[in-house]
This record gives structure tokens, sequence and C-alpha cells, in this order.
């Protein structure tokens, strides 16, 4: 059962992992567009939201705790994007 | 004690239990606390709108660095003696039709190579008197330098491909600015062409891998009078277009550039003002993103080496997510070509 939830663990991260590194390669590829990498970092933040809320769900921890810090997280990568792609 | 307190701001540790006995509970860097972090995305926000209202109320606050289309025209051609090609002569047809379409795209507002009117790179190219056999358009817009610009389209496989043709003998440019979209921005027109009176066998003028003689400034055939209709066999594009051969095209009623300010690269020294905001909102990006990154990098570190702290799950995820962003951030460019 504890090597279930290793595997288990490691495989959510992995998956998280995926795709940072699907992203860093989708946003060299969109490196002429500034608003095409925006749109890349909207959809990474979204697919992170996902992630985090279901993993945590899953592990049966997820608090509003845990929720205003994935939120905010989140805010602050928009941030950086929309001032960086944006302006 | 003041010490350890002052580092519980950067590193996660346990505060004492309340028996006062043992250990409490883990704690995360007082820095990485919700509050903090809500915090830096309040500053963050306040910044960004910051600078949003400076530069639409008083963008000279900012700061401006000055711009040419003869830089534009000088690092081209050291980029093609870097691929061991022949530079490109300036001509003043090739630069008047860069400052027609780059004044074109403000008084109409578009930003691709066709105008939406169907007017396609050549017809500016041939309003201007310019016959060619060859032809190449790259454009930009909203960079604030002239090395950004000319790195970009390296970047870009059809850019290049413009700026390394050995088909090209001469170019032109004009660097614009104006509101397009109803931003203030800056355009950069790049033409290239060879010209009739250059191609040794027109039209076919497939050059051999040797350089060819240098092409003179001036070769270039006057245009019939003006017959309204624009060259048949016009070809592709998207995404840089390059027009070649050509059937001799005829030229099409003169287009006026309405742009203010627009520079062709006519060896004069004028150049237009380019807003520092860009490199501003990196540096901010970058500082904000990268000092919450450490401190989570930090909490991975210590949390490695002592055994009684549990690394939480969630500072993989958050590391993830801000590594991807500060990696975007570093390599972000500013500006866009087509």
């Amino acid at each position: 059962m504890l090597m279930n939830s290793k595997v288990i663990e490691k495989l959510a991260h992995t998956i998280l992992y995926f795709g940072f590194v699907v992203g860093v390669v989708a946003v060299y590829m969109a490196r002429a567009s500034g608003h095409g990498q925006l749109l890349i970092v909207i959809i990474l933040v979204a697919y992170y939201l996902i992630w985090g809320f279901s993993y945590h769900s899953a592990r049966k921890d997820l608090s509003a705790r845990v929720a205003a810090e994935y939120l905010v997280i989140s805010l602050i990568a928009l941030l950086a994007a929309f001032i960086i792609f944006a302006s | 004690m003041a010490v350890k307190r002052f580092a519980h701001h950067f590193v996660p540790h346990h505060h004492p239990s309340v028996d006062g006995l043992g250990q409490g509970k883990q704690h995360r860097a007082h820095l990485l606390g919700v509050g903090a972090l809500f915090s830096y995305a309040l500053i963050f926000s306040l910044i960004t709108s910051g600078l949003f209202i400076i530069r639409v109320s008083a963008p000279a606050i900012l700061g401006t660095i000055t711009f040419s289309a003869d830089q534009i025209v000088a690092l081209t051609n050291q980029k093609r003696a870097e691929n061991g090609l022949h530079p490109l002569s300036f001509n003043g047809q090739l630069a008047s039709a860069a400052g027609s379409k780059a004044g074109d795209m403000f008084a109409n507002n578009y930003w691709a190579h066709n105008s939406p009117a169907g007017k396609t790179p050549w017809s500016f190219i041939s309003a201007a008197g310019y016959r060619y056999v060859y032809a190449g358009e790259n454009l930009a817009r909203d960079f604030s330098d002239a090395d950004a610009v000319v790195n970009a389209w390296m970047n870009s496989p059809s850019h290049k491909e413009n700026i390394l043709d050995k088909n090209f003998r001469e170019i032109g440019v004009a660097v614009s600015d104006g509101k397009l979209d109803g931003h203030d921005g800056i355009l950069v027109v790049q033409m290239f062409g060879s010209a009739i009176s250059q191609a040794a066998t027109p039209p076919l003028a497939k050059a051999s891998s040797s350089p060819v003689a240098s092409p003179t400034l001036t070769a270039v055939v006057s245009p019939k009078p003006a017959v309204s209709s624009p060259p048949v066999g016009v070809a592709l594009v998207s995404p840089s277009p390059t027009e070649s051969p050509s059937p001799i095209p005829e030229p099409s009623p003169v287009v006026v550039a309405t742009a203010p300010d627009i520079v062709t690269g006519d060896n004069s020294s004028a150049t237009v003002l380019a807003s520092r905001q860009f490199s501003i909102a990196k540096m901010v990006s970058l500082s904000i993103v990268g000092f919450i990154f450490s401190l989570f990098v930090l909490e991975v570190l210590v949390v490695s080496r002592r055994a009684h702290l549990k690394l939480r799950t969630s500072t993989v995820a958050h590391l993830g997510l801000l590594g991807f962003v500060l990696l975007v951030v570093w390599y972000a460019v500013q500006g866009a070509v087509i």
C-alpha cells in the first residue's frame, strides 16, 4: 500500500512536470509571438491549478490554506506573464 | 535567539510545542506564508498597474532609448558578413517603399504583410519606382532596440532566410512610431530587393555560391507611367514574403505615408524613441518571482538536510510553476515579427 502511494506520488509529479516541459517547448516555438506566449502561460497556470486541486483532493488534504496558496502563486505567475507579454 | 527568529523568515522550522518540551507543528518560512505571498501579489499588481498608467499618461517618465533604421541596415549586413555573404546596398526607393508600408499599416491599423485592402508588399515597392527581379519583406513591431529586432528575425527561419538570401542586392528600412491597435508602438519594415538592372540574366538570376560583385546604389530602371493594376503573379506572403523572380511589375498608385516620424535609414542619424517599459517590467518580474522561487529552493535545501523537517508536496508544484515562469520571463523578447 505504501509502495503504491509512493508510485502514485511520483506519477502525479511526473505528469505535472511533463506539462511544464511541454509548456517550455511551446513557449520556445511561439517565441515570435508575445500573445501566443501569454496564452501558453495562462494554459499552464490553469493546468497547475487543476493539478493542484485534484492532487490535494485525492490526498484529502485540500484545505482553504492550500487552495489560497495555489491561487496566489497562480496570480503572481499570471501577473509576471501579463506585465511582460501584454505591455 | 534574535538571529534564529530572523532565520525563521527564510527557512522552514518548528515552533516549540505548547508544553514547551518538544517540537510543535512544522512551519514554513514566514516569507512564504499565505499572507506574505498575498503581499507580493499585491505589490506586483500595484507595480503592473503603475506601469500601465505611466505608459498611457506620461511615457517619458520611464525613459526612452534611440532606435534608427541605419542600425537595422548595419546589423543586417553584419549578419550577412558573418555568413560569408556580400553586404546589401542601401536603396532609397526600397526605403521609401518601406516607409510607405509603415505609414499604410498605421493609417489602416493592420499588422500583416498584405493590407486589408489587398495591397501586397510588392505594390509598395513598385509604387516607389523599384523594378525588381527578387524582393522580400520582413516586419517587426514593438521592439525597443535594433539589436533585438535583428536577433528576433535571425531566430525565425523564414526571416533569417530573407536576411541571408544571396539573391538580394539592396535594402531599404523604415522605422516608424505611431498608434497601432490603440497602443503607441514602433514598426520596422525591412524591404529587400534585387533590381532588374542588376540581374545578369533576368529574370532567373539564380546566384552562384560565390559572391557577386557588389551592386551599385542606383541601377534601377525608372518605372513606366502609372498603370493602376497591381503586379500579376505576386507570390508568397506568409510568414515573411519573398518574391522571386517576378514579372516586371508596373507601378501602382503611390501610397502616401501617413504615420508620423518615419525614419527610413537614408544615412541620416534620425531616430525614433522607444520606451524602457519592457526592460523595467522584465526586471520587476524577475525580481519578485525570483525571490519567491529562491525561498522555495531554500526550503527544499533546508528540509533535505534536516531529518526532522518534511517537504510539503505543494512546494514541488510551486517550484515547477515559478521555475517555468522565470524561464519564460528570462527569455522573453519584446515585440513580434512576421
